[in-house]
């Protein structure tokens, strides 16, 4: 078996596809394939992630719930709905029924409501599987969905991948390397020490496994 | 314990009722013309005089104002344009209101100041144009609403009672009813009947519009719809009896794929309600009420038909959840026919307008096209102009939503930050608030001590760590605790 570029699986002795791919198309799917990361403009943060989350990545996060580390995620969220062309829509999935959001929050912290949409949703893959089909979403964030089986996250990564979307999966607890994601492009825990006000964030996954230390007032 | 119930639900101005719902139309056009206008705008219209017209836009509002979101408009501009761009400038006169009643009631008022375009009936205008309602006009809205009336009881009552009030207001010296407002409906009752005292109520006191937005005609009010032309309607009979939805799948294309070609089916037009009505082996019939959340073009769909069958799919599974519960002995699910009729839709305007751009591919028509494809809502969000965190937001599209003042935005923002994302949706004592690790004060409000007499004036708010959780937790006046959010 011999991979051909991204996607082409063909047999040895096959000769590799002759697909002709208009000029237009090409110079667009090369833009792609560069396009910059989603940066979270929190400059050690984003060299700590070689640049932000890349386009078309499966992200997966352990944040401790009520330890107030997503606001750590914030960021990467206004810098897509104002750092892109043309700004990005973002669906934040939550998976908690006592709970709701509280809109004053996301605003201040600089994200815009109008280009935000909320659900609530236990089984988002089935109950709003057509907004996972579409793109119109172009940053996507799962928070505290329970049961994510293998094949969740293979439709995901296949469709962040296929659509050039980013999704983050959050989890209300601690990743550990025994149970590791082949989907993920990168796997990352944090935590917060709040006797020295700061936040811990561990690599497990992505690039060289590594530590970072960041005041947690960086983020707000 | 009674300062701790009375806290406030942080859902609270998410279950606010429609307003802005009625609109009364007074327009000398030919019927057929007026009855297209009004089914352009909502499938629901009524008939009330010979030149006025109801459309109550419930089932479309939603749509309407977010569309007037999207042109950076107020959905009262949106209207006056259409209007004004179908209609003529100075030939209509409009009102909108939460209550029918009440948007029939300023008509009369507006043509008294040779007024012509709309008026919404809480604006100062419209409260000023009502004072000057005249008994003539009132009484002739009572023969109306008596004539619309189902039975003989309404017109009997209004001929019998008429008389006596029109002279005990006389020996009033009531010359306009405004004079009256504030005699309780109650002793209008007790004096002159209970239909005379109704439609007092009605006039300065209409109750509130029901909290769904598809719920059918309002309370005290005699509606009746006009009938959208002959319901579009494919009927299906299967060769063998079906249950999987792969099956059923591809002749409900077939059939939605069909309505289009139906020459009583009008270019243009978009659906708002179906009804499937499934014949089961048993021969047992079936109805399958079929609703989308906004007004959805088949003629776009074509020919997958993706949204009404994911919406298909959706109120089938319950009619058959429903159906197991209600038959638990002997469940039949195999299907032998069906009906599929259209129930409500929005017809096209009587000439194309910039409103009815068919064809215009935009990111709201993307996102109305994918929340009709989901079985509940996606929960979009606005800011208010106002510091308590309960009152601080309500849904997008509200119309009645102050936004942030200007000088106001900074003050919030400040007050936003140190707020937690996200809010139980019901506050909790916090218990044992002594043995919590770390206490951080962070803001201490007024409460709206003049709208809800009985609360306590102070609130401070505090961040505390509590087993492993930062949560958000506020001290009353009386020095309960309770839990309001958490640090997510």
């Amino acid at each position: 078996m011999l991979l051909y570029g991204k996607g082409y699986v063909v047999q040895k002795n096959e000769k590799k596809p002759n697909v002709t791919v208009p000029a237009s198309q090409l110079s667009q799917g090369k833009a792609r394939l560069s396009q910059p990361p989603l940066p979270s403009h929190v400059s050690l943060l984003d060299s700590f992630l070689g640049g932000g989350l890349g386009w078309g990545d499966l992200s997966e996060w352990g944040l401790p719930w009520g330890t107030g580390l997503r606001d750590l995620i914030l960021p990467f969220l206004v810098s897509a709905q104002q750092g892109e062309q043309p700004p990005a829509w973002v669906l934040w999935v939550y998976g908690q029924k006592d709970i709701c959001v509280n809109p004053l929050a996301w605003h201040a912290r600089g994200i815009r409501l109008e280009q935000l949409r909320f659900a609530f949703s236990t089984k988002p893959l089935i109950e709003l599987k057509p907004l996972f089909l579409s793109g119109f979403f172009r940053v996507i964030v799962l928070d505290g969905v329970p049961r994510l089986t293998d094949e969740d996250y293979a439709f995901l990564a296949r469709q962040a991948r296929r659509l050039q979307q980013h999704i983050l999966v959050l989890h209300p607890y601690t990743l550990t390397t025994a149970h590791g994601n082949v989907w993920a492009r990168i796997r990352i825990n944090c935590w917060r020490d709040f006797s020295h006000q700061h936040v811990g964030i561990t690599l497990l996954k992505g690039h060289q496994q590594r530590q970072l230390l960041l005041p947690f007032h960086n983020f707000i | 314990m009674h300062k701790l119930l009375s806290f406030p639900d942080f859902t609270r101005n998410l279950q606010s009722p429609q307003q802005d719902r009625f609109l009364a139309l007074q327009w000398p056009a030919s019927p057929a013309e007026a009855k297209q206008l009004g089914h352009s705008l909502s499938p629901e219209v009524m008939h009330w005089a010979e030149d006025v017209w109801l459309i109550d836009l419930a089932s479309c509002q939603v749509y309407w104002q977010s569309q007037a979101q999207t042109r950076r408009m107020s959905f009262h501009q949106l209207l006056l344009g259409h209007l004004d761009e179908i209609c003529g400038v100075s030939s209509y006169r409009a009102v909108l209101g939460d209550h029918p009643w009440q948007a029939l009631l300023l008509l009369p008022c507006l043509a008294q100041q040779n007024y012509f375009g709309l008026i919404n009936r809480h604006s100062s205008m419209g409260d000023n144009l009502l004072q000057g309602l005249s008994w003539d006009d009132w009484w002739q809205a009572c023969t109306r609403y008596a004539e619309h009336s189902p039975g003989e009881g309404s017109r009997v009552e209004l001929q019998k009672r008429r008389r006596p009030m029109q002279l005990a207001m006389r020996r009033l010296g009531c010359s306009t009813p405004h004079h009256l407002k504030k005699m309780p409906p109650e002793q209008i009752r007790r004096r002159f009947g209970a239909f005379l005292g109704d439609l007092w109520s009605l006039t300065w006191q209409p109750p509130s519009p029901p909290l769904l937005p598809n719920s059918a005609a309002p309370m005290l009010f005699p509606w009746q719809s006009e009938v959208q032309g002959a319901d579009l309607c494919v009927r299906r009979t299967l060769d063998a009896p079906a249950r999987d939805w792969d099956v059923l799948e591809t002749y409900l294309r077939d059939d939605l794929n069909h309505f289009p070609l139906l020459s009583s089916f009008k270019k243009g037009e978009r659906i708002l309600a179906l009804e499937w009505k499934i014949v089961l082996y048993n021969l047992q019939e079936l109805p399958v009420s079929i609703l989308f959340r906004h007004p959805h073009s088949l003629q776009h769909d074509y020919p997958q038909q993706r949204t009404a069958l994911l919406q298909i799919s959706f109120a089938l599974q319950k009619a058959l959840q429903q159906q197991r519960l209600s038959e638990f002995e002997d469940p039949c699910f195999w299907i032998v026919s069906w009906e599929l009729r259209i129930t409500q839709k929005l017809q096209p305007p009587p000439r194309q307008l910039t409103l009815f751009n068919e064809g215009e591919s935009s990111a709201w028509e993307e996102l109305l096209n994918l929340e009709n494809q989901l079985p509940a809502p996606l929960e979009a969000y606005a800011l208010r102009d106002d510091w308590v965190p309960e009152d601080s937001f309500a849904r997008a599209g509200q119309e009645t939503i102050a936004p942030p003042q200007p000088e106001h935005v900074t003050s919030l923002n400040s007050l936003g930050r140190s707020r937690p994302l996200y809010m139980q949706k019901k506050a909790y004592p916090l218990f044992r608030p002594g043995q919590s690790l770390l206490w951080k004060f962070r803001e201490r409000t007024m409460e709206k001590w003049w709208i809800r007499p009985g609360q306590t004036a102070v609130r401070d708010y505090y961040e505390v760590l509590c087993d492993q959780q930062l949560l958000w937790v506020a001290r009353e006046s009386a020095g309960h605790f309770l839990v309001l959010g958490v640090y997510g």
